[in-house]
């Protein structure tokens, strides 16, 4: 290269940068009109320019859907773990809203029948709900002070009686068991009527039964213990008579007793522990 | 004909560039495909041709989406220039020249454009456009053979056809 081109290439160099500087710095302000040239060449840009952004909004709208719907999928197995979680921990609150609810009947049935009965809560822990035998076993035995014998109630009515007692456990035989039997009268009459037997099913009915035929009982009468078996305190409500029928001989005759007690929701009960022998 | 034809290209490089390409930004640098262009172009044509296309495109850049009117087109004339005088002096069938040149180019225009911001007096920190000008170094690099293979092949043609 001759010293003449070089330095011509030097002028030239020189002549554009002090062009390009001087229209940059001219520049540096924001402007707010544009010189021909360039309004010029953004027109001409902007179509372009807007269809690019329009593809790539639909472009970025296409690549949300994937993404959003992996997004979706996994908030989905996150939020049915978590609908899980919830609805377990609102069972276990409306058990424990539930619990609330039967141990605040039962308080209340606890002061109320203070200086009659010593009532000690207990908690069932094992069910023996077989067709021949209707048996549950509550928490608590003769290190609490459960003795055989003892009645066991709730504030609803009689459930049943302490059959066998471990130290820390206890059975009890309930009401609708076939061998369970109970004195009973009427409650308004105070009219001492018979025995009433366990049905042999939870939700079966209790049977009075080998009534006289003149005996004064009537659908809807209430039945309370008599006492007279030495086993139940007398008073303890029992049931509502559902039905009277006469036995085939049509000398006595048979009542049915729909019992206070739920035996197939029992949770919590009262053992009696001034009852049994000894007891009231 | 050619230099209108040159003109439209570059119209739509420079459009190219600041709409579909800002899709591919990744960590903050994309990939300057006017940059790789210029850089190439010159390799293969020389500093005068290199330097010409670089401050047209360079210019096109400027008034289409830029602010300040000269400062790309004196960098990207100068690189295409800088890259220009190596036509002779690189040895053409090895990529890894381009390559090292691109990433050579892609700082050398970081550092040109701040010092010629500085010298029109808009403050920008060298330390912050050297950050931005490391993932866009790598990421030219990376579309570096593919391109440079097209102009190696259209340059063997024309080189086949003379």
């Amino acid at each position: 290269m001759s010293k003449k081109k070089i330095v011509g290439t030097i002028a030239a160099m020189l002549t554009v940068s002090i062009i390009f500087i001087t229209t940059a710095a001219n520049t540096i302000e924001p402007r707010e009109d544009l010189t021909i040239l360039e309004k010029g060449l953004r027109i001409a840009a902007s179509p372009f320019q807007h269809g690019m952004a329009a593809i790539d909004d639909w472009r970025g709208r296409v690549m949300y859907f994937f993404v959003d719907r992996t997004q979706l999928q996994e908030e989905n197995i996150f939020l049915k773990k978590e609908i899980s979680l919830l609805k377990q921990e609102v069972d276990t609150l409306k058990d424990a809203a539930l619990e609330n609810e039967r141990l605040r009947e039962m308080l209340a049935y606890q002061e109320e029948t203070k200086g009659q009965y010593n009532l000690q809560v207990a908690k069932i822990i094992a069910e023996n709900d077989s067709n021949l035998q209707h048996t549950v076993i509550l928490n608590l035995g003769s290190d609490d002070g459960v003795a055989s014998g003892m009645s066991v109630i709730n504030q609803n009515g009689l459930i049943g009686r302490v059959i066998n007692v471990q130290p820390s456990t206890s059975e009890v035989l309930l009401l609708s068991d076939r061998e369970s039997a109970v004195g009973a009268r009427v409650w308004a009459t105070r009219e001492t009527i018979g025995v009433a037997e366990g049905g042999g099913d939870n939700d079966a009915f209790l049977e009075l039964i080998h009534l006289a035929h003149d005996a004064e009982i009537q659908e809807g009468d209430e039945i309370i213990t008599s006492g007279l078996d030495s086993i139940f305190p007398a008073g303890i409500r029992i049931g509502k008579i559902v039905n009277v029928e006469f036995d085939s001989s049509g000398l006595t005759k048979t009542a049915y007793i729909q019992p206070y007690v739920d035996f197939t929701k029992l949770e919590e009960v009262f053992i009696m522990l001034n009852s049994g022998e000894g007891g009231i | 004909m050619k230099v209108l034809l040159l003109f439209i290209a570059g119209f739509f490089a420079v459009l190219l560039q600041n709409t579909v390409f800002n899709v591919l930004a990744v960590a903050g640098g994309k990939p300057d495909f006017i940059l790789i262009f210029i850089v190439f172009f010159a390799i293969f044509r020389g500093p005068v041709q290199g330097g010409l296309l670089g401050m047209g495109l360079g210019l096109l850049e400027d008034l289409i989406i830029g602010r300040f009117i000269g400062i790309n087109a004196l960098c990207k004339g100068f690189i295409g220039y800088l890259a220009g005088t190596l036509e002779k002096r690189l040895y053409k069938n090895n990529f890894l020249v381009p390559m090292v040149a691109l990433v050579a180019a892609t700082f050398v225009q970081t550092f040109l454009y701040w010092l010629l911001s500085c010298l029109i007096g808009s403050v920008v920190g060298l330390d912050k456009m050297l950050l931005v000008a490391i993932p866009d170094s790598i990421y030219n690099m990376c579309f570096a053979p593919i391109i440079y293979a097209i102009f190696y092949h259209i340059n063997q043609k024309n080189k086949d056809q003379e």
